[in-house]
């Protein structure tokens, strides 16, 4: 183990690897501090770089763009009160009730030491629970594998809408696109409509910035007005140290829950912020300061949406399945480097692995000492009006897209995407769980016809199999859990309206 | 509303999951009479998939029903919504709103890549989108949408050998 760890320490110090580390750390930031350029967005952009990148290098610079985008998230957050991920809207009740009061400065000082400890936090589970995960994992076969696909794609359904239906179909859909390109069993071509561009399946790249990015141009493009956002008050100011011990238990708390909860596929760091923020204000002396301008309620999500990071890489590394939208953009990273996550990935590419743990780590420092340096400069672009942000981004993805493959199709498919998007996000239907059924298609296809096949065509193989059997039950309770827990919202509704 | 908009989307996704299932038939292979060909799966996922879609359409349904009993009740919900919030309006472009322009502007730009080149079809596109985001003034319109371009270029004709039409 420790002979990986020097492995992946000399990967991350060979060539420019800790610059792009340091590169990703600041574009996260500036992503994240971005009105309509969320965390995945920013992690879409920078995808078609890492193509022509080593694997490590390129990982490393998603990293970097995760952790940055974490944080930059709360930049608007406090600044603008529109929230620059879905993680940092937690943070929103506290950070804006300090920013009138005349306090960003130290509110954003707060996030920021929050988000270094608690990404801290989540890099260390992060190594102990990984490798101990894969080793697990390594004895899977088949029908493990369609099992475990069938619990990612449950467990993201049902805890990122409170339409299940919806969801489900927004997985199996992604699932169908998954189904162009040349059949993994027979090497047959489907629905290709003969274009020669779509044998090898629809390029991920193109759909995710689609999905993601574009479609927030069209639907941005009726919102924007050239008007100036609000002015930033103040500059960065960090707690002192007896704030810091004051502190200390609400970082702790977000910090373990944000990882615990990451860890989870689909929970991500929206709801560990969320449950971080609840479970602060309950153990907290003051909670009735909570809402109003306490620094508690910026620590505990600010800590746990940095934590979920690390926490949500547990997953993807040791067994394939993203868990979040930047996870899913990770797994495509890797894919299109041709590399499979899950146990194998430690076998055959441990510096890899390594240098992602170690990256991880390091971001977090890398992210303080920018976050110290730049917060001024991030502040002056959040002002940047909203009508010049979607239009450099929409050139910014089209070159992007045609970038993958010097094609103009991929253009085409990215635009169509970005429709399809729209629609999607307008009729309620989870983009997220789109993305995740076209990610875990070739991962679910083959293990199901496999599995099948050896069983001469008894779906009995499922349950006859103890760790198959398992998740499947795991998949079902996730499936379940929301649609009980509606009934029982609805049942305390009438309640409490009765 | 919603629930009307949940049949006609479970309308939709219905006609697609037949469309995708006829299409999975006519799937010819070397084998095809093997129960787990080519066909087995894209089948079973268009079965699932309608039979979510008659689902949510169960689903609207059964909303519609719900709401024509609470009639009333819904009245004086939508005599709140009127009064407590104006609903933003939105700029009509040639009778179409900015997001449809937009997406007008973007199947237009891929045409345009080709026949114009990047540097001529790249800068028009952009000014089209900034003015059907309101942008009026000349010199913004100009300096971003030629700025960007050329950032855009240089990083990546120049620094990533990317052959740009």
């Amino acid at each position: 183990m420790i002979d990986n760890f020097l492995l992946g320490l000399d990967v991350i110090l060979s060539g420019t690897n800790l610059l792009l580390l340091v590169v990703g750390v600041a574009w996260g930031m500036l992503a994240g501090a971005l009105p309509g350029i969320t965390g995945s967005i920013g992690l879409a952009l920078v995808l078609p770089f890492t193509f022509g990148m080593e694997p490590a290098a390129g990982l490393l610079l998603l990293c970097g763009t995760f952790s940055g985008s974490m944080f930059g998230g709360s930049i608007a957050t406090i600044l603008l009160g529109a929230p620059g991920t879905a993680s940092a809207a937690a943070t929103l009740l506290d950070g804006r009730a300090l920013h009138n009061q005349g306090k960003s400065g130290l509110a954003l000082g707060t996030a920021l030491c929050a988000s270094t400890i608690g990404g801290l936090i989540g890099a260390v589970i992060l190594i102990i629970l990984a490798t101990p995960l894969a080793n697990f994992a390594l004895a899977f076969g088949p029908p493990e594998y369609f099992a475990l696909g069938v619990f990612g794609l449950t467990v993201l359904s049902s805890l990122s809408d409170k339409n299940v239906i919806k969801c489900l179909m927004a997985g199996v859909f992604g699932l169908m696109l998954a189904t162009i390109g040349i059949d993994p069993i027979k090497g047959i071509a489907r629905f290709t409509f003969g274009r020669s561009e779509l044998l090898g399946g629809l390029e991920f790249l193109a759909v995710l910035i689609g999905l993601f990015a574009i479609s927030e141009v069209f639907k941005q493009a009726s919102k924007a007005h050239f008007g100036t956002p609000a002015e930033a008050k103040g500059a960065a100011e960090l707690p002192s140290l007896s704030m810091l011990k004051k502190l200390k238990s609400s970082i702790l708390l977000g910090g373990i829950l944000g990882t615990v909860i990451g860890v989870m596929p689909g929970a991500g760091g929206t709801i560990g912020s969320w449950v971080s923020y609840g479970q602060a204000k309950r153990i907290s002396k003051e909670p009735e300061k909570f809402g109003k301008g306490s620094l508690e309620g910026i620590a505990a999500p600010e800590a746990a949406n940095n934590a979920s990071e690390g926490g949500s890489l547990v997953p993807l590394l040791a067994l394939g399945i993203p868990g979040s939208n930047p996870t899913a953009i990770m797994l495509g990273a890797l894919m299109l480097q041709g590399i499979t996550p899950g146990p194998v990935l430690f076998i055959n590419h441990p510096d890899v692995v390594y240098s992602v743990y170690i990256g991880v780590f390091l971001a977090n420092f890398i992210l303080l000492g920018l976050g110290i340096l730049a917060l001024r400069p991030v502040l002056k672009l959040v002002t940047i009006p909203l009508p010049i942000v979607v239009t450099v981004l929409f050139a910014l993805v089209c070159a992007g897209s045609f970038s993958i493959r010097n094609n103009l199709f991929d253009v085409f498919i990215a635009v169509s995407c970005g429709v399809l998007g729209l629609l999607m996000k307008k009729f309620n239907f989870p983009v997220a769980a789109t993305v995740l059924g076209l990610v875990l298609g070739p991962i679910v296809e083959p293990a199901l016809r496999r599995s099948l096949l050896l069983s001469d065509g008894s779906f009995l193989i499922f349950f006859t199999r103890p760790i198959s059997c398992g998740i499947l039950i795991l998949s079902a309770i996730s499936l379940l859990f929301p649609i009980v827990r509606g009934l029982l919202d609805k049942r305390r509704e009438s309640g409490t309206s009765a | 509303m919603g629930k009307n908009n949940d049949i006609l989307v479970g309308l939709i996704t219905l006609a697609l999951s037949v469309a995708y299932y006829l299409m999975a038939k006519s799937l010819t292979g070397l084998n095809e009479t093997e129960k787990l060909g080519s066909i087995f799966y894209p089948s079973l996922l268009a079965l699932i998939f309608g039979a979510f879609s008659i689902i949510l359409i169960v689903q609207g349904i059964y909303g519609l029903y719900k709401s024509k009993n609470q009639k009333s009740r819904l009245r004086v919900q939508k005599q709140d919504l009127t009064n407590d919030s104006s609903p933003e309006k939105i700029r009509k472009i040639c009778g179409l709103s900015p997001t449809m322009v937009a997406i007008i502007i973007a199947f237009l730009y891929l045409p345009a890549l080709n026949i114009l080149g990047y540097l001529i079809a790249t800068p028009l596109a952009l000014a089209a989108l900034l003015l059907v985001m309101n942008v009026k003034k000349v010199t913004t319109v100009a300096g971003v949408s030629l700025g960007t371009t050329l950032v855009l270029y240089f990083m990546f004709a120049k620094v990533l050998n990317v052959l740009l039409p």
